[in-house]
């Protein structure tokens, strides 16, 4: 496979590792009610879509950039990647 | 009172290898300092005023010759700082042309150098780099970490027939070897 | 040995080379250009193997990679490689080659028996015979099977070669250099795009090189080797001739290997073979068509020949395959073998096809038969003569079979595209799911003759580079021979009696193939599994759509209803030694090895691997005997003096910025945003989950300025975890970090005399006497005349201790000088197995107790938990289950008998219980031989191990069959108090 990083171009996937879904970005308020259960689901709960599917992967061999990488769990085919920090930003985390 | 003496060793032992048309040698005496930073506008500031350098972009380095200093821009918020080792603190040489823009860490002794040239040398790195070194697209000046025989990596293309390679001090000895081995199998 | 076979004049071999091989126990000639086919052909052998099933004799079936029949084992020793196709073995002087799957003698095989049992020997034969009694299976029925089937042998030893891989780039790969992959390179290649060129042959050409048509009013052969020469001279264009692309992975990358030194007399020392992966934007499969056979009774003997097969070996390699050739064809590309091999004096007997049309022109001599079919064939080792549907006979000694063409669609079907049959050509063409960038061109879509297969490259090139945004070059279309190819679909002959072969290579038949349909194994994937229709080495690529075809009959249905199965990599065998490449041995992985490692090697070390890095385990002195001497004396020595460890492989992380306190405080469970600069905290790091991630101890250098310490096995899964942290969870955080890992060496010094050994390296001015510099203190000095250097007072072993940093470059010098500066006081190295007695003794967790599964209360660090601030994994730390008062404690244990040794891994079980899963209540994690108390100690998790300190339970072993009696103990074994640590 192979990843178009926003930065860097076209890089072989073997150059980054992966984690998982990119829900992983939306990290619970600890402070919440309803704490516990939101953290429940947020370490345990995955969808698992045949289709479409963003995804947590690491440049651990390169720039060492956290990405969301929207991939086609089907066909693999690779429609958009971006760095998890704008990622991140654009839904409201900060410190 | 000290009356023991520390002596210092190069992680390669000084490796110079030649082949047909592929030379390999280990580039000693260089210091490596990594320079961190949040505010890219000021630091590139900074840096200007200090050094007259332009900050590259990832994947790009800049030369100031009057220092012989080489800027590898390796991270959107990193670069390193490559320039002959004089003393034992040359992250305060670096700290103080960065100021307070930057975090400075002293990378001198955590890297193999190894400088890959000859008009063989893209075909002897075809066989452990998955990077196109095509010299339209990894142009003179280009620089990317990337992974060599499970290694993580830096190449840079100081030439058209020369790159430099940095690999982590600790597995410098595997990866030299699998650098001269592809120099081996395509001479 | 003369050539009684080679034509006089003509081919592509070079006759002022003799080139001498074995075959078996006979020397031969051939020359150079030669396959080791065509050279044996030439000299008149045509029994070349043993079939795989019944041992019919088999003779060279094709002239190419499909190859089913004319399997060989080749060279010697180490090097025997088993079941190599003859087709595309290149022949050099020295070639050893044999035969195979034979008992006895090629010619006289003991195990032809098995042809006469053939009427028990069907599909399905092995699922339905060796299933009672299920105990013979393994004693009797697998052994007797393994040692007829398998065809060729292994060496059994290593192998000798050597393998590389690489990386290649480009714009447009293109798979083949027949006519459309010469023509769709040499469009790309004048348009300067990026071009890689690649066939599996050793000349370019494909099929220009065995037929007689001319390309621009040349020879095609010539034209292709002037197109060959036009690429070789562009910077743009490289040729890879001798490499199979076996396979299209995704996003346009492509697995190609490369047959390096196969061709050679002796390997050069070179890799024999490279595995190539190729990065394109876009791909054109030039792959051509492979010709296929007709079924009818007895089709498999020697002589019996592809059409297309036959041609190539008169026009090709100058070979005659028989001296009275007769073609059996439902198309008119077997007429053309006709006229081809009767210009070449070669005799033709009869033309027969299956098609009721007016018959094309003929040689003279030959006797034409319209509408006709085969029904037999007669010949022990090799045919003699064959049967008409008539009754007619007819001698002969080859018979040429043209059953139409089927376009090489494989690589289109590697992204699961379904190939689709095209009527009018009788064949599957590519779908129209192709993977990424895929472009098909000539032959391997059903473009047939060559003019159109030229135009077809050259317009497919020109496509892409219109899609690249570029101009193709001035028309540079080119001129071809006309030639006939229309067919007129037949596959098997009804008459007859002997077996009818569709997969030569599995001996497969008709038969076998109707049974399965009547056995209810309909769908063409079970149809495959059941009669292992395809599943050879050379995947059915002459009897797949054979297969189809015959199955559609049975089942009385059309061949697109019936389907076809899917192929995948690779196209063809590739030897698991190239995929390893130069993985193996000492090159399997990397190494990783400390600053230190010389001096260690040089000082008795043992070392033992630690992920990637190479540790000292203990350091051997002149008359120990067992390791356990080494350690013992490494321990006391420490405990009693002083001891120097290499702990360089410890994860450093050097973390900065405006909010590094703030980040850490977040990411270690304990307190850490009021550590004062000049100290170190141990820290306690948990996952989001709850449970426990990592451990150690990082230092406050400066008001913005942590140096964080992470075990070994987990410097990268922390660090990635950090970064993780820092850019998805909290980005607006000014913090960085970067790995100093490799570039500081570090080494403990533990043990009473600890501070007065390192005073010695010390610049003066550094004061580190207790007050001065406290346990848990950590300050930047200079050593040995003003090397910098990082120091730190903490304790692993629980003795007064320090660990030192000095940039990696002294790190080996380091070691030497401090067991120098120790020599007063009988400093002693200490490897990891002393430091985890130590380590034992003092309770401290390691990877063993931080597995992964356990929580801080476990470990008995409920208090490192802050109730003040947030962290990763406080709120599910905090969970009924973890949080539970009454859960497993680590504890340690004593055995009761002293005499007895412990062994990590038993489970506990109270006293006078069944040793049941239900009354298991923990497990020990790690044992040592405690020098200092004389005995085997333990550290484990119990169920309310902290309130159990006294009682006795079993220490359950069932799998070493082994069950002590162990005391529950604090795991605190040596100086409780930790008074030794702040001395």
């Amino acid at each position: 496979m192979i990843i178009n990083h926003p930065l860097l171009g076209p890089r072989d996937a073997s150059e980054f590792s992966y984690l998982g879904d990119a829900s992983l970005i939306d990290r619970p308020d600890p402070q919440a009610q309803d704490a516990a259960e939101q953290f429940h689901d947020y370490v345990y709960l995955r969808d698992n879509p045949a289709g479409e599917h963003r995804e947590l992967w690491f440049h651990e061999h390169g720039d060492r950039s956290w990405l969301v990488v929207t991939r086609n769990t089907l066909t693999h085919e690779i429609t958009r990647v971006e760095l998890a920090k704008d990622v991140a930003i654009a839904r409201g985390r900060s410190r | 009172m000290a009356e023991f003496d520390l002596i210092a060793e190069t992680p390669l032992n000084g490796l110079h290898r030649t082949f047909e048309d592929v030379v390999i040698e280990e580039v000693t005496g260089r210091a490596v300092v990594s320079v961190a930073f949040s505010d890219r506008a000021n630091l590139e500031r900074t840096m200007r005023k200090s050094l007259d350098l332009k900050l590259p972009f990832v994947g790009n380095t800049a030369r100031v010759e009057t220092r012989d200093l080489l800027v590898l821009s390796l991270q959107s918020d990193q670069i390193f700082v490559l320039f002959p080792q004089t003393g034992h603190r040359p992250d305060l040489e670096i700290a103080e042309i960065a100021g307070d823009q930057g975090s400075v860490t002293d990378q001198s002794d955590g890297w193999a150098l190894l400088r890959v040239s000859g008009p063989g040398s893209r075909t002897a790195l075809e066989r452990i780099c998955m990077l196109d070194l095509h010299p339209d697209i990894f142009t003179v000046g280009a620089v990317a970490r990337t992974v060599m025989e499970h290694l993580g990596m830096i190449i840079h293309r100081n030439d058209e027939h020369s790159f430099l390679l940095m690999s982590a001090r600790s597995s410098a000895e595997f990866f030299a070897h699998a650098v001269v081995t592809s120099a081996e199998n395509v001479s | 040995m003369t050539q009684a076979f080679r034509l006089t004049k003509g081919g592509l071999v070079d006759r002022s080379q003799t080139l001498e091989f074995r075959f078996d126990s006979a020397a031969f000639n051939g020359h150079g250009g030669d396959t080791l086919a065509s050279a044996l052909l030439a000299n008149g052998v045509r029994l070349v193997g043993r079939s795989f099933k019944y041992h019919r004799p088999r003779g060279v079936f094709s002239a190419g990679s499909e190859e089913p029949n004319a399997l060989v084992e080749l060279r010697r020793g180490a090097r025997q490689e088993p079941n190599t196709r003859a087709t595309m073995a290149e022949l050099f002087g020295g070639l050893d080659a044999r035969s195979q799957n034979y008992r006895g003698s090629l010619k006289y095989d003991l195990l032809a028996v098995n042809d006469l049992l053939s009427p028990f020997l069907s599909a399905g034969f092995y699922y339905k015979t060796f299933m009672w009694p299920k105990s013979f299976w393994e004693k009797l029925y697998e052994p007797a099977i393994r040692a007829a089937a398998g065809l060729g042998r292994l060496s059994r030893e290593p192998d000798p070669d050597a393998y590389d891989k690489g990386y290649l780039h480009c714009d447009i790969l293109i798979i083949g250099a027949g006519p459309s992959g010469l023509s769709a390179a040499l469009t790309a290649g004048r348009a300067g795009v990026r071009v890689i060129l690649a066939d599996e042959d050793f000349r370019v050409g494909g099929r220009l090189n065995a037929e007689t048509l001319g390309v621009n009013y040349m020879a095609g052969s010539d034209w292709a080797d002037a197109a060959r020469a036009e690429l070789a001279a562009m910077d743009n264009v490289r040729i890879l001739t001798r490499t199979t692309v076996f396979g299209a992975y995704d996003h346009g990358i492509y697995g190609a290997i490369e047959r390096q030194t196969d061709h050679l007399p002796h390997g050069s020392g070179k890799p024999r073979q490279v595995l190539w992966r190729i990065y394109t934007k876009r791909a054109i499969v030039c792959a051509g068509a492979t010709e296929r056979s007709i079924a009818f009774s007895d089709n498999d003997r020697p002589g019996v020949m592809l059409a297309g097969a036959v041609r190539a070996y008169a026009n090709r390699f100058a070979v005659g395959t028989g001296a009275s050739v007769a073609i059996f064809t439902n198309n008119d590309t077997g007429w053309r073998t006709a006229s081809d091999l009767s210009a070449k004096g070669i005799s033709i007997a009869a033309i027969i096809d299956t098609r009721e049309t007016s018959p094309l022109a003929a040689p003279r001599g030959a006797a034409v038969v319209m509408g006709g079919r085969v029904t037999g064939t007669k010949g022990r080792h090799g045919v003699r003569s064959i049967t008409l549907a008539s009754g007619q006979t007819i001698e002969c000694d080859c018979l040429a079979i043209s059953g139409g063409w089927s376009p090489n669609v494989h690589l289109t079907c590697h992204q699961r595209g379904r190939p689709q049959w095209k009527e009018d050509i009788a064949a599957f063409t590519p779908g129209g799911d192709l993977p990424v960038g895929m472009r098909v061109a000539g032959a391997a879509r059903g473009t047939f003759s060559l003019q159109n297969c030229l135009a077809d490259g050259r317009e497919t090139a020109v496509e892409i580079l219109e899609k690249f945004g570029l101009n193709p070059p001035a028309d540079d279309s080119l001129t071809a021979d006309e030639e006939a190819t229309s067919i007129s679909a037949f596959w098997h002959v009804r008459e007859g009696k002997g077996r009818a072969f569709v997969d030569l290579q599995n001996d497969v038949t008709v038969k076998d193939i109707r049974l399965s349909h009547q056995e209810g194994f309909r769908s063409v994937e079970h149809l495959k599994r059941y009669t292992t229709l395809g599943m050879a080495t050379d995947q059915g690529r002459t009897a797949n759509v054979l297969g189809l075809a015959i199955l559609a009959q049975a089942s009385g249905k059309s061949i697109p209803e019936t389907g076809t199965t899917i192929f995948r990599p690779p196209y063809t065998p590739v030897a698991i030694g190239a995929i390893a490449g130069r993985s193996r041995g000492k090159e399997f992985r990397p190494v990783r090895k400390t600053p230190g490692h010389r001096w260690a090697e040089e000082n008795g070390a043992d070392f033992v691997e630690s992920g990637l890095w190479m540790r000292a385990q203990w350091f051997s002195r002149e008359g120990d005997t067992h390791w356990r001497q080494s350690c013992d004396r490494e321990v006391q020595q420490t405990r009693a003096s002083v001891g120097i460890c290499d702990v360089t492989t410890l994860g450093k992380i050097d973390i900065q910025g405006r909010d590094a306190a703030e980040f850490v405080n977040r990411v270690y469970s304990n307190g850490f945003a009021k550590l004062p600069v000049g100290k170190c905290r141990y820290g306690l790091m948990l996952r989001e989950d709850g449970l426990v991630m990592d451990d150690g101890t990082t230092a406050r250098l400066g008001e913005n300025h942590f140096v964080m310490t992470t075990t070994t096995a987990n410097a990268s899964t922390v660090f990635k975890h950090l970064e993780f942290c820092r850019q998805c969870l909290w980005p607006g955080l000014d913090v960085h970090l970067i790995s100093v890992t490799e570039q500081w060496a570090q080494a403990a010094v533990a043990g009473p005399n600890a501070r007065k050994l390192l005073e010695q390296l010390l610049d003066p001015d550094h004061d580190i006497s207790s007050d001065a510099f406290p346990f848990m203190a950590c300050g930047e000095i200079t050593v040995c005349g003003g090397v910098p250097a990082r120091l730190f007072r903490i304790s692993f072993s629980g003795e007064l201790a320090y660990e030192i940093a000095v940039p990696a470059r002294y790190g080996n010098s380091l070691m030497a000088t401090l067991m120098k500066a120790g020599e007063e006081f009988g400093a002693t190295p200490y490897g990891v197995e002393a430091l985890n007695v130590m380590r034992i003794e003092k309770g401290h967790a390691t990877g063993s107790e931080l597995n992964g599964q356990t929580s801080a209360r476990d470990l008995g660090l409920g208090r490192m938990m802050s109730e003040k601030k947030d962290y990763i994994g406080r709120v599910l730390s905090q969970r009924e289950h973890l949080a539970r008062e009454d859960g497993l404690k680590l504890v340690g244990f004593k055995p009761v008998d002293t005499a007895q040794e412990l062994k990590a891994g038993a489970h506990f079980i109270a006293k006078g219980k069944e040793m049941t899963t239900e009354n298991d209540e923990g497990w020990m994690t790690s044992v040592a031989w405690s020098p200092n108390l004389q005995t085997s100690i333990g550290l484990g998790f119990i169920e309310r191990g902290d309130s159990r300190i006294g009682e006795t339970v079993i220490a359950a072993d069932p799998l070493r069959d082994k069950s002590t009696e162990v005391e529950i103990c604090s795991p605190h074994f040596v100086d409780p108090e930790g008074e030794r640590l702040r001395g």
